[in-house]
């Protein structure tokens, strides 16, 4: 298994690999069988693409952004994943992973969920599939996305509440690995990012492709060139992994945005990379080797964000594959930088971001001097509906303190 | 030859302990930390003087991603309590100083007892008094480093077997663990209640056929005297891991002295019940 993973990822040790208990080897051996049969399967490819396009909208435009680009002086386009069915870029991976589940047989998915979006796509898939669902929350993020949570049950879902820890994202995710070695045969684990044991992080990696292939395509379309630079948001990775795919080969500068939460000096953050000598060191949670915020002894540190689809102390080991090689570039972006960003996109062009897609434009303003001329993807991960409330209690905790 | 050998040589694994339809020893597992570091020295002490031959000793991790509720908030309070990989050690040190001779097998996680501090971690364990190493999360495809710091250290290996582990990984685990083959008796975390039943014996005796050179120690779910008298014959070791955690848990919140308590609930478990 392990030097198949290898082969197969194409990244170089030490990251990635599949640190689990026993119980799930077998099924990840089988899920990773069922994925690369899938790849090469034309009625799956033909029914996943059907619905990509009829449930979840796609293609997603491509839209240029005169009033903010202008007001940063370059050239931005936003890559509008904001306008998928349920709201984010979530829907894309969550369909192919169910319809992979109810290809192979399997009665029900389990998911986890931060933010919620993930959660609201997977129950959104598995009710579009005739599946059953749970999806594991932490009691923290039950609480900041209520409206989240009304969504999955409407849906069908069951939503199992975990406050174990700080009761969000990572606790959400060892809750579901939990589940899922309950009843590793009639189950599938749905991750909802380019983490976890192989062949998750390659997996969602291959679903979430379709935000970067359709983005070439446009550019290439609309302006006869490639972008200068492709900016994402970096949580687990996954919208990021799926935008920077399409442009490995190009000579497209890659920027991923970490959560800077209050501050990197503050040592309340959530960046991995992006931190430097305090932040994240080589290490193994929920399944692979990745960067990791840790003390050391390997004790998960706390993380802090304004956003909860980025507040996990790990990413993606595709993503520290990328930084390691030099390849993609991680810098981050603080809470009030990134609410800033999410106010101006509102104002000038009328669009209400996510937070977690704030932070991707708050490092644009912040480096505008670097990218002054050039031509700027940005991935506008998700729509920031979900957000409002943690929206209006900044602004007012804002106005007070200043 | 490493540090659990003597352990091997004592229990004869395969045709001779199991087959003969012997009782398996009894191998309690303990959070180290919970309680303090002095309360677990206190708690080996108690599981030694009961009669018991090896210990599995947990490294709290703060993401225990096999562990129920209660070895999970067993983690918790060690963690809150500030222990850490140096207390580990202590604990260690402190119990082979005033003469503890159990086999001690560490217990935890790949990242705090692999990653974070590496070949000189594993060093450290084993000059402190450790026998064997067992890692959770760490199927044998990945533990190639393990391994090899293992056999140059003279540590004993432990490697899982699932129910749903097929035959061909079977021989190839039992193959890298030195210690012994650790069989979970279902699927799932610890701590739930397990049922002693044919599809667990058949499931042994198919580890059993894959690792006869190795002792086969068995775990998940069992609590009592009568879990262990009916896997006679079935397997070398038996773990008991959150009942006895939990028993001492709330023997020490009132108060009880932990290293009687220990003692008490694991004899009840190396005494056969009575006939």
């Amino acid at each position: 298994m392990t030097d198949r993973y290898f082969r197969r990822s194409g990244l170089a040790r030490p990251f990635g690999g599949c640190f689990v208990a026993e119980t799930l080897v077998a099924p990840l051996v089988d899920l990773e069988r069922r994925f690369l049969e899938a790849l090469d399967d034309a009625s799956f490819n033909a029914q996943l693409d059907m619905l990509l396009r009829d449930l979840a909208g796609r293609p997603t435009p491509l839209l240029r952004a005169r009033r903010l680009g202008d007001a940063l002086g370059c050239e931005l386009y936003l890559k509008r994943e904001d306008l998928v069915h349920t709201g984010a870029h979530k829907l894309n991976n969550a369909l192919g992973q169910c319809l992979l589940a109810q290809r192979s047989g399997r009665r029900r998915v389990l998911a986890e969920t931060g933010a919620g979006q993930h959660g609201v796509a997977t129950a959104t898939a598995a009710a579009a599939l005739g599946l059953e669902c749970e999806v594991h929350m932490g009691t923290r993020d039950v609480e900041r996305q209520a409206t989240n949570v009304r969504r999955m049950e409407l849906l069908g879902a069951r939503v199992i509440a975990t406050d174990a820890g700080d009761a969000t994202l990572k606790e959400a995710v060892s809750s579901a690995l939990r589940a899922w070695v309950d009843d590793p045969d009639s189950t599938t684990y749905v991750i909802g990012s380019a983490l976890g044991p192989h062949p998750y992080p390659r997996m969602v990696a291959h679903f979430q492709r379709v935000i970067g292939d359709e983005a070439r395509r446009q550019i290439l379309e609309r302006t006869g060139a490639l972008p200068d630079v492709a900016v994402a948001c970096v949580g687990g990775g996954s919208n990021a992994i799926g935008l920077f795919s399409a442009f490995m080969d190009d000579a497209v500068e890659l920027v991923g945005v970490e959560a800077g939460g209050e501050g990197i000096e503050t040592g309340r953050h959530a960046a991995r990379m992006a931190s430097g000598s305090t932040g994240g060191v080589i290490g193994v949670l929920h399944g692979s080797r990745s960067r990791l915020l840790q003390d050391a002894d390997g004790q998960v540190r706390a993380t802090t964000s304004i956003s909860a689809g980025l507040d996990y102390p790990s990413l993606g080991p595709e993503h520290a594959d990328l930084e390691t090689s030099g390849r993609a570039r991680y810098t981050s972006a603080t809470d009030r930088l990134a609410l800033e960003a999410c106010l101006e996109l509102t104002r000038t062009e009328g669009i209400l971001p996510a937070l977690e897609s704030s932070h991707a434009l708050a490092s644009v303003r912040s480096e505008s001097a670097r990218y002054a001329g050039r031509r700027v993807l940005v991935c506008l991960s998700g729509r920031g509906d979900k957000d409002l409330s943690t929206i209006a209690e900044h602004i007012a905790a804002g106005g007070r303190h200043e | 030859m490493n540090r659990l050998d003597h352990l091997t040589r004592q229990l004869e694994p395969g045709d001779g302990h199991a087959a003969h339809g012997r009782r398996p020893s009894v191998v309690p597992y303990v959070t180290a930390g919970d309680g303090g570091w002095r309360s677990t020295v206190e708690v080996l002490h108690g599981i030694e003087a009961a009669g018991a031959v090896a210990v599995e000793l947990g490294m709290p991790h703060s993401d225990p991603v096999a562990d129920g509720p209660i070895l999970q908030q067993a983690a918790a309070r060690a963690l809150r309590s500030g222990f850490s990989f140096a207390d580990f050690e202590r604990c260690v040190a402190q119990y082979r100083s005033e003469g503890g001779s159990l086999g001690i097998v560490a217990f935890g996680y790949a990242n705090v007892l692999l990653e974070a501090h590496g070949r000189a971690g594993l060093a450290r364990l084993e000059r402190a008094g450790v026998d064997g190493i067992a890692i959770a999360d760490l199927p044998f495809e990945e533990a190639s480093e393990l391994r090899e710091a293992a056999r140059s250290l003279d540590l004993g290996t432990v490697f899982f077997a699932a129910p749903n582990t097929s035959r061909a990984r079977l021989e190839a685990l039992a193959d890298a663990a030195t210690g012994f083959v650790y069989a979970l008796a279902r699927r799932g975390t610890t701590g739930r209640a397990t049922a002693i039943d044919s599809t667990l014996k058949d499931h042994l005796a198919l580890v059993r056929a894959a690792s006869s050179h190795t002792l086969l120690a068995v775990g998940f779910g069992l609590t009592s005297r009568a879990d262990i008298d009916r896997l006679r014959g079935h397997c070398d070791l038996a773990v008991v891991g959150s009942a006895l955690v939990e028993y001492v848990h709330r023997e020490r919140a009132i108060g009880r002295d932990v290293r009687t308590a220990a003692r008490r609930f694991v004899a009840r478990l190396v005494e056969p019940a009575p006939s």
